[in-house]
């Protein structure tokens, strides 16, 4: 009986320990029936898998939280920089460190990609700013093959990138204004850069949109050209808004001109009425001694031959008033003229003024002065309005003079225009070029006279100042670059 | 319990991380939160600077007891070791005496990299010895 009792408590062990075996630690031996002996080996076996059970658990914990930092680490590997190793305050501090070292790699991963996609390594970033540029941007390689172009360029031209890419770059310039292929892209490829060229882009739809083009040479590490970076701003409106203002000039200047004409109309209506008078005083006289003439053949050849060079006077100078007095949108810059035979033609409808008003008129005029380039007209126009200011200036002024002199120093052609009437105080001298300013009475002057005088000086290339003192007068010099002219 | 130097505490102020005041010509700086954010770092920096640094003549030195931290996050870091309000200080010391500060101030110090003359120890009396040399 006792035998049996012990070979069954040698079976629940045996049970037990093979449990054990398996990893299941939650049986224990039943020691209370048991002999002293089978008792103590009893308790001792259970005090044994207690201690395994412990390791046994903590070698589980440690595993789970190894595969806690594998899953976190694969996460992070796979680019999901949100995964963590979940750190309990209970753990030890070996572990705590080794996940907060794991978590603080993972976080400064991401900040270092966060980084990398927001500086200008980034590609998306690149392609963002060259896509957000308001200028025209293209890229191509050393032989001018488009290889990058921007949102901005498309949009101008109306092309879709594929139309673009990998096609050379003169499709997108006006037929005359290729510039690089050939001649114009070996010149760029030997200054380097060339800068706000004025060139015409041509749509897809065929319109012309004029542009300022500068490009520059790229090169790569090895010092070699590895292509061409042309950026292009859009002018349309800068163009428009020019040619407008130019218009407004324009008509400005005409509406001067009108003005000066209307105050020179008294010394103009002198010029025509001489030459009259003369033609109606030989037909008056004529007819009235008609039997007397009549058989004068070389009297009468005389007279009609002074008539008819009255005529041509009278014609001549309706003709200039009609070539001055008209707009100049088609008088382009570019005319090449003489000085003086514009201070000639503008004789024609002042110099009856100038000795009405007892003016001594004196010219100095150097001999073989190149030719200007310009408008003759707006120079006849700068001339009529110094004559027409220092005749108002000379006003009840005793010995008046007017001296214009022109000639040549280092490289500029000097005209000075001086009189000797009433001058300018110190304080107007810095307003006279001002638009509106005069010291004149109402009524009298527009005011516009030196502003447009400035304008066209300026158009000319040249510079113009005044010195004057008051009571003795005021002179004017103007000085215009000498062009070399073909 | 972090330690605190032997001599006679000055101008001891409390921020969001814990305690700065200067002992023995240093400024001392107790962290004493377990987690050490952005917010923090700036505040300490600010109350430093506004209460501290003027008094102190000559080098600027800081030491940090960080024995208490467990975590630090990206943001701070990257602050102290970039923001250029960090640039009042000359030479920085970390103290830390366990697995979990010292990984802390490792990374810290090699990833990412302060512009500071700084070194990490777990002795303090080392820490203001190296502090205090030329």
């Amino acid at each position: 009986m006792v035998r049996q009792k012990s070979n069954t408590q040698l079976e629940e062990i045996l049970q037990v320990i093979e449990n054990c075996l398996n990893d299941d630690f939650s049986k224990k031996i039943e020691s209370s029936q048991s002999s002293n002996e089978l008792a103590r080996i009893a308790s001792g076996i259970n005090n044994l898998i207690e201690k395994i059970s412990k390791e046994y658990d903590s070698k589980i914990s440690i595993d789970l939280k190894i595969e806690q930092i594998l899953i976190a680490l694969q996460r992070a590997a796979a680019g999901d920089f949100s995964a963590s190793v979940e750190i309990e305050e209970t753990s030890s501090d070996y572990f705590i460190a080794l996940a907060s070292g794991v978590n603080m790699l993972i976080e400064e991963i991401q900040m270092k990609m966060n980084d990398i996609m927001n500086t200008t390594v980034s590609i998306n970033f690149m392609n963002l700013i060259i896509n957000s540029m308001i200028d025209i941007l293209i890229v191509t390689d050393s032989s001018g093959i488009i290889k990058t172009i921007n949102n901005s360029a498309l949009t101008l031209l109306g092309y879709e990138a594929e139309d673009l890419i990998n096609k050379h770059i003169d499709l997108v310039f006006a037929k005359s204004d290729y510039y690089l292929n050939g001649i114009g892209l070996l010149e760029l490829l030997n200054t380097k850069r060339v800068s706000n060229l004025q060139r015409i882009f041509i749509t897809k739809n065929g319109e012309r949109i004029p542009v300022s083009f500068s490009a520059s040479v790229m090169y790569n590490k090895d010092n070699c050209v590895s292509g061409i970076v042309c950026i292009a701003q859009d002018r349309s409106i800068q163009e428009k808004m020019e040619a407008e203002a130019r218009l407004r000039e324009i008509q400005l200047l005409s509406s001067s001109k009108l003005a000066t004409l209307g105050e020179v109309a008294t010394g103009v209506a002198h010029e025509i009425n001489q030459p009259l008078g003369y033609i109606s005083g030989f037909i008056q006289n004529f007819e009235m001694n008609f039997d007397h003439y009549i058989n004068d053949v070389e009297w009468i050849k005389d007279k009609l031959k002074k008539s008819f060079k009255q005529v041509n006077r009278i014609d001549k100078i309706i003709r200039h008033l009609r070539i001055f007095g008209r707009k100049d949108i088609d008088d382009v810059m570019t005319q090449q003229f003489n000085l003086e035979s514009v201070l000639d033609d503008t004789m024609l409808i002042i110099s009856q003024r100038i000795r009405l008003r007892n003016i001594n008129f004196i010219k100095d005029i150097e001999d073989d002065l190149p030719v200007v380039k310009g408008s003759p007209n707006q120079m006849e126009q700068v001339f009529l309005n110094f004559f027409q200011n220092s005749i108002d200036a000379l006003e009840n002024i005793s010995n008046a003079e007017i001296r214009i002199q022109i000639y040549k120093d280092k490289g500029f052609l000097i005209i000075k225009f001086s009189d000797n009437g009433i001058g300018i105080t110190k304080d107007n001298l810095d307003k006279i070029f001002d638009p509106f300013f005069t010291t004149k009475e109402v009524g009298k002057g527009t005011g516009l006279g030196l502003s447009i005088v400035y304008g066209i000086i300026q158009e000319f290339h040249g510079s113009i100042t005044c010195d004057s003192e008051i009571n003795k007068g005021a002179a004017f010099t103007i000085e215009l670059p000498i062009q070399e002219t073909k | 319990m972090p330690l605190r130097g032997n001599n006679v505490r000055l101008y001891e102020t409390k921020c969001k991380v814990g305690t700065v005041y200067i002992e023995d010509g240093i400024i001392w700086e107790i962290q004493e939160a377990s987690l050490v954010n952005l917010e923090m770092s700036m505040d300490t920096i600010e109350t430093i600077t506004n209460n501290l640094i003027d008094k102190i003549n000559g080098k600027k030195l800081l030491l940090v007891d960080m024995r208490n931290v467990k975590k630090q996050t990206a943001e701070s870091r990257k602050f102290v070791s970039t923001d250029p309000s960090t640039k009042i200080i000359d030479k920085v010391a970390l103290l830390t005496n366990n697995p979990i500060s010292k990984t802390i101030a490792n990374f810290f110090m090699g990833i990412n990299k302060p512009l500071i003359e700084i070194k990490m120890f777990s002795n303090k009396q080392n820490a203001v010895n190296w502090l205090k040399e030329k």
